[in-house]
């Protein structure tokens, strides 16, 4: 390959201008490449740009994160935990055996689960949803390909399912499917957003400009008129008093008066009872004694009657063909105030016979006996009354006194709210307000009055005649030295199911109760269900109901320093001691301004420690503090206030 | 500072060359990352690889500066029959993604088409300046032109029509350099377009991607999809670009984000504020090669220097070129910037051999000045021979020999 020609024919020519040549050529190539980047990268820059964004980003549909739920006071009920969930894409992994095997080993499935559903899906399937952190930390490690780990929310709730009756539950995707969660679902719910996230050509998605990252905050939070403290109170004392007095179960609810909104709703069933199912607004059961609110009220209310006016109650007993009404407590011929005070059915069906069965039927439908009492919560029952024209006379007797007949415990509270607030019926309500993530308030809830049912002398008069039960009658079990409280008991012989009439060793025992006797704010009736070692409302939900009342408050002391209730500071109701009971002044509005809490810095900083940076802020903004946000987000590990002179000002540490 | 890089113009190479090596190391790391991440479990895998590679191509260039390029023309033809027996032995072993392109040792993958640039180069280098005169003869020049040819061939039936195409347009500038009579070149261009037009046009060899591309020359938004992708790129960057690592094209949309269209990313993330200095770089660079041979006393030098540096950058022009939709489509990396091993190294030998022809042609410049000491170099015969730089010597002797 050696090409030597030594001859020289010609002398050689200077060649040294041929370098400029191909210079130039280069450099008018370089001239054609510039252009053409200025003409694409300029002239058809947005035409290229929106194939671009085309091309590299996905709309990706992005549901917010819910909203949490908190009580009246600000404490949070319900609220989002932040949780990794694994999936896999068993077309691309090689080994499924193995990758199984390992799986199942860190989640704690069986590795035959796991194998069944990578055979059956191909592009994508859950390994596990809502792992907890040893699990992620244990997948991770692994580093299994195509196996991924994706940040979720799952739920968490205050006294952890204690209170699935009331707040229900959302299932694994964040959708409300029951109590306070399905009520409320929609504003809780975050709206499903679309963004775009940059994906490759695989389409799988990713969150290069941090847009998805932006968008976590997104359902209203719900404040709910219940307080947490006095739900606590009421659960509590239900279990006790179910265990004390060996019954099958016992259910209570606390109501504003003259709001009707529900400021606890507590039930304790050791079995029996679905942890979902809410006793209070779904199980009917004849009411008894306390159902004397109407025939009472309808007797005041028609004028035929006074307080004084005389009843004979034949000595407790009275017939109607074979059968016969009788009386636990056996008077003669008394005043309609003795007859109420000792819960005379005689008494009751006397002045049902007088009044005739349509002012009777009116005034249950009057009470709102015939429909649900429309609160927001689902799954609420109405109780059974039925068309005067079909009553017999024993019939019309029983309803006198509560008996063949049914309501839920939400339907008898609240008409005895409405005696307690003027003759007024409300409705029930458990929505007091809806709060933006931001801390903006959407709505506020007001009371709904449905319509006056007795007259305000006639409610006032019952309202005399509830505070002589608590005095001196039926009902002196739920007194409390130094406040007037006012009330009404309730004994029903349970019905044997299959029509066998009513049962003699199976009761319902209630007890429903005003704080303060006169202008009452507060109500609450209590039930307990077949209590076996007591059976007369009077000797098992009254003394409970007053406990309730005594502990919530005695615990809610910044309500007593505040005086916002209607207690004499002197008054020190939680010392063994009782106080000197003419120096009370109850304050009629205390349920209406529980709503403004202004709780110390300390019980602040203790609501705080634990829950999810977001919650905080809310709470904090709930408490009216101005928000900075410094750092990075999570739980809240530590919080206290710092106090620099002017400002009161909190550090929050989140990891 | 001008005058530095004036005087000094290896020095001004060896700044550039590594500046943009280093650059490229960084685009290689944010076009890589997520195929590395998706394929390979690890989103620096491509990114270490380059950075070691870029150190064995340091040292690869360092090597040949050392041997020196007199010492590398001695053995061209050795290097080329070298170079074409595994040119023809890689048609043998079992193609990767159905190209001939490489030999893998392990995870290696040696590219003997890379080998064959820098071997070629030199020895047509060699030749061209042993023929000296003779090269206006047909013969020789059929001679050089068979020799040429037959290594291309060798090249394009991998096939590999980017490195081949890139080494046509520098064997034809240097034959041009070395004095070959235009009618010779012209006819030699005219067969080649001939054979690319039957081809392309008589056999429908790729006629597909020629239609794509005149269509995309038209209007790029109608290009065929890999070259659209690569449009989009640039078109989305714009001027200022999306920022380092803010492109979303090279999520799996261009066919090779990491290699041939490392300049879509480029563009993209970076916009023109970057490319257009880029693109400057390798014509500056070719210039560079430029002075440098023409002050190259002997005709063996000049064409060495000419001939490694219009390589690198007709390789650029010619990717460049594709991601802009100036060109067909055809598998080239862009010179110092891309993902490759084979390529950097051979880029960096190249480079090698150009500063080895500078220090050395620096060295003789000294001696011969020496010579001539005593001459008015302002004259105007000596300005006149000083400036083309080619004939320096034989002017400057004949000057000698007039007086």
């Amino acid at each position: 390959m050696r090409i030597r020609l030594n001859r020289r024919s010609k002398p050689r020519r200077d060649l040294s201008w041929r370098l400029r040549i191909p210079l130039l050529i280069m450099a008018a190539f370089w001239g054609i490449l510039i252009l053409r980047n200025i003409e694409i990268a300029v002239f058809r820059h947005e035409s290229f740009r929106a194939l671009a964004v085309d091309n590299q980003t996905a709309k990706l549909h992005v549901r917010e994160s819910r909203g949490n739920i908190y009580d009246r006071t600000g404490e949070a009920l319900s609220w989002n935990i932040p949780t990794s969930s694994i999936f896999a894409i068993p077309d691309s992994i090689s080994n499924h055996e193995m990758t199984a095997i390992k799986l199942a080993a860190a989640c704690d499935i069986p590795s035959s689960t796991l194998l069944e559903r990578f055979n059956k899906h191909t592009k994508f399937c859950w390994v596990d949803r809502a792992i907890t952190l040893e699990e992620k930390d244990r997948v991770q490690q692994m580093n299994l390909g195509w196996v991924y780990i994706t940040a979720e929310q799952k739920r968490g709730y205050r006294n952890g399912n204690d209170w699935l009756y009331l707040l229900g539950g959302t299932d694994i995707d964040g959708r409300g499917i029951g109590g306070v969660e399905l009520a409320f679902d929609k504003y809780l719910q975050g709206q499903d957003k679309e963004i775009r996230v940059n994906r490759d050509r695989k389409g799988r998605k990713f969150d290069l400009d941090g847009s998805y990252a932006s968008i976590q905050d997104g359902g209203d939070n719900i404040i709910l008129t219940i307080d947490a403290n006095l739900q606590d109170i009421l659960c509590q004392k239900l279990k006790a008093g179910v265990e004390e007095f060996q019954a099958k179960g016992a259910f209570g609810v606390f109501l504003g008066v003259g709001t009707s909104e529900i400021l606890a709703m507590g039930q304790y069933f050791p079995e029996n009872v679905s942890a979902t199912r809410n006793v209070v607004i779904s199980d009917v059961y004849e009411p008894g004694s306390t159902y004397k609110l109407v025939t009472v009220a309808a007797a005041l209310n028609s004028g035929k009657y006074t307080p004084s006016t005389i009843i004979d109650c034949q000595g407790g007993k009275f017939c109607i063909g074979p059968k016969c009404i009788t009386d636990a407590h056996k008077m003669g011929c008394v005043t309609l105030r003795k007859a109420v005070e000792y819960s005379s059915n005689v008494a009751a069906t006397k002045m049902s016979f007088k009044l005739g069965r349509d002012a009777i039927y009116r005034m249950m439908i009057d009470f709102g006996f015939d429909t649900r009492t429309g609160i927001e919560l689902p799954g609420e029952s109405a109780g059974q009354i039925h068309d005067p024209e079909t009553w017999s006379e024993l019939e019309q007797a029983a309803v006198s006194f509560g008996n063949g007949l049914t309501v839920t415990a939400l339907q008898l509270a609240n008409a005895y709210a409405a005696v307690g607030a003027g003759g007024e019926l409300y409705r029930p309500y458990l929505l007091k307000t809806i709060v933006s993530p931001q801390g903006e308030i959407i709505k506020e809830n007001k009371p709904t009055k449905v319509r006056r049912v007795i007259s305000p002398q006639t409610a006032a008069t019952m309202m005399e005649f509830f505070g002589v039960v608590v005095d001196s009658g039926t009902a002196v079990q739920a007194k409390i030295d130094g406040l007037k409280i006012a009330g009404k008991t309730g004994t029903s012989r349970k019905v044997i199911p299959g029509g066998g009439g009513y049962s003699d060793d199976k009761f319902y025992s209630s007890f429903v109760g005003f704080y303060p006797a006169d202008n009452p704010v507060i109500l609450g009736y209590i039930v307990f269900d077949e209590p076996t070692v007591k059976r007369m409302g009077g000797s098992t939900a009254a003394p409970v109901f007053r406990d309730i009342l005594k502990e919530y408050f005695c615990s809610s002391k910044r309500l007593l320093e505040k005086n916002e209730i209607g207690f004499d500071p002197r008054l020190d109701l939680c010392s063994a001691e009782g106080a000197d009971s003419s120096s009370v002044q109850p304050v009629a509005n205390f349920a209406r301004e529980l709503g403004t809490p202004s709780p110390g810095a300390d019980k602040l900083s203790e609501q705080i420690k634990g829950k999810p940076l977001r919650n905080a802020i809310f709470l904090l903004r709930h408490e009216g503090y101005e928000v900075e946000i410094e750092g990075d987000s999570g739980i809240v590990l530590e919080c206290y206030p710092i106090n620099d002179g002017e400002t009161q000002k909190y550090f929050i540490k989140c990891g | 500072m001008r005058a530095i890089f004036s005087k000094n113009l290896d020095l001004l190479l060896i700044v550039l060359v590594i500046t943009i090596s280093l650059f490229g190391c960084l685009m290689v790391y944010s076009s890589s990352s997520h195929s590395a991440d998706q394929n390979r479990h690890d989103s620096l895998y491509y990114f270490k690889r380059q950075l070691l590679w870029l150190l064995i191509a340091f040292v690869g260039g360092g090597i040949a500066y050392l041997i020196g390029f007199k010492r590398l023309l001695h053995i061209s033809p050795t290097l080329l029959a070298i170079t074409a027996g595994l040119l023809i032995l890689v048609l043998f072993l079992e193609p990767i993604r159905g190209v001939h392109l490489g030999i893998s040792f392990g995870q290696v993958n040696f590219q003997p088409s890379e080998m064959a640039k820098i071997a070629l180069i030199l020895f047509f280098a060699s030749a061209i300046a042993r023929v000296e005169d003779q090269i206006n003869d047909l013969t020789s020049f059929i001679a050089l032109a068979g020799v040429a040819g037959f290594i291309c061939g060798l090249i394009i039936i991998e096939p590999d029509i980017g490195n081949t195409l890139a080494l046509a347009v520098s064997l034809g500038f240097m034959l041009y350099i070395g004095g070959s009579r235009k009618r010779h070149l012209l006819a030699l261009a005219t067969l080649g377009i001939i054979v690319i037009c039957v081809m392309v046009f008589g056999f429908g060899y790729e006629k597909d991607r020629i239609v794509g591309y005149l269509a995309g020359l038209q209007n790029p938004l109608e290009a065929p999809y890999q070259v659209r992708q690569g449009l989009i790129g640039v078109g989305n960057g714009g001027i200022i670009g999306t920022g380092w690592g803010g492109g979303g094209q090279k999520l799996l949309f261009l066919p090779v984000p990491y290699s041939d269209f490392i300049y879509a990313v480029i563009a993209e993330e970076t916009g023109m504020i970057l490319t257009l200095p880029l693109i400057t770089v390798y014509l500056i660079l070719f210039y560079l090669g430029c002075r440098i041979a023409e002050k190259c006393a002997d005709l063996e030098a000049k064409l060495v220097v000419f001939g490694m540096s219009a390589i690198l950058t007709a390789s650029a022009f010619i990717n460049i070129g594709v991601v802009l939709a100036v060109l067909p489509v055809t598998g080239l990396t862009l010179p110092f910037i891309s993902y490759g091993g084979s390529s950097l190294l051979s880029n960096m030998i190249a480079v090698g051999i150009i500063l080895s022809v500078a220090k050395d042609q620096d060295s003789f410049s000294n001696q011969e000045k020496a010579k001539l000491n005593g001459y008015n170099i302002r004259s105007r015969w000596y300005r006149r021979a000083h400036l083309p730089g080619v004939g320096y010597r034989q002017q400057a002797l004949k000057g000698i020999a007039r007086r």
